[in-house]
């Protein structure tokens, strides 16, 4: 089949309207970092890994504006 | 008829292994199983003793201008699976199957209580059409830093379940990590999937663990798993 054939293009479009149809059916998702540091050991947690505790600041800073979500 | 697509935050998670085990096992408490490859790697076949060279599968099907029902294979009388099949990586993305019209044609069968979606992560048009067609999503996660930061900033499908596989628990970082996803995460099944060799020989053994070691941990873990299916998503499908 030569790949500029009319059903090869027809897949094409099948296909954007798969991930269109989808798109609105993915988020980014939800973290309750809420009073989190108050629970117990977390405090813990977060102190031992850097990594874990920035990306909890991070996600508390944002939490009113969500992240761009990647759909990669 | 709930079908559930079960897909990692990223590749390695052990989707496939898990997939084979739960659809076994559902099968072993007398519930009928049919099991799907999205995924062109094509492993979920090797776990139900399929010869490698076999190219069969519903992607090879439709290639060839077949019916997609023409890749379904038998593995015993309660678990059929349909392997995706063998083909050149250029046609991989070529492939294209109407699967909600398929979906609703394996329903009216009424042969099957439970589809299982091995639903790649590296392929989005193909995850897009499992996607479309579940009711539930699992969403394997491995206990460590990588899967945390995706979790911050990768779309994942709405309203997912997520799944801890290959927990090693003698792990510090492992352990804080499970800790805080159990104290954030909404939607962290209540039981997780240890890290066992009795599941990695399962895909050497070619047999689903449950089946190829009915004493080890991952069997007994797979059939809680189970019964969390059988209990929480057997109503209110979509």
């Amino acid at each position: 089949m030569r790949p500029d054939s009319p059903v090869v293009n027809g897949e094409k479009d099948n296909e954007n309207d798969d991930l269109l149809a989808l798109s609105h059916l993915f988020a980014l998702p939800e973290l309750h970092y809420i009073d989190i540091a108050r629970k117990e050991k977390i405090p813990q947690v977060l102190t031992r890994w850097p990594l874990l505790a920035e990306l909890s600041q991070s996600a508390q800073n944002n939490s009113d504006q969500p992240l761009t979500p990647n759909q990669g | 008829m709930p079908v559930i697509a079960l897909q990692g935050i990223r590749g390695g998670c052990g989707v496939t292994s898990v997939t084979a085990a739960l659809a076994w096992t559902l099968a072993q408490s007398g519930e009928k199983v049919l099991a799907i490859d999205f995924s062109p790697a094509n492993l979920l076949r090797l776990h139900f003793n399929m010869p490698y060279d076999s190219p069969r599968g519903w992607a090879t099907a439709v290639r060839a201008g077949e019916g997609w029902e023409q890749g379904a294979m038998r593995y015993h009388s309660h678990l059929d699976f349909l392997p995706f099949g063998q083909l050149p990586a250029i046609e991989q993305t070529q492939v294209y199957c109407d699967w909600q019209d398929n979906l609703t044609k394996i329903d009216n069968t009424g042969v099957y209580d439970w589809v299982l979606l091995d639903t790649p992560i590296d392929q989005p048009a193909l995850a897009a059409q499992a996607l479309s067609i579940a009711d539930h999503t699992f969403t394997l996660l491995h206990a460590d830093s990588q899967s945390h930061v995706r979790l911050h900033q990768q779309a994942v499908p709405v309203e997912s379940h997520y799944l801890v596989n290959q927990f090693m628990p003698g792990s510090q970082l492992q352990q804080d990590i499970l800790l805080l996803w159990q104290q954030s995460l909404p939607r962290l099944l209540p039981l997780i999937l240890h890290r066992d060799e009795a599941m990695a020989e399962s895909l050497a053994a070619k047999r689903p663990v449950g089946e190829m070691a009915p004493l080890s941990k991952s069997c007994q873990e797979m059939q809680a798993l189970a019964s969390w299916c059988q209990i929480h998503l057997r109503v209110g499908q979509k």
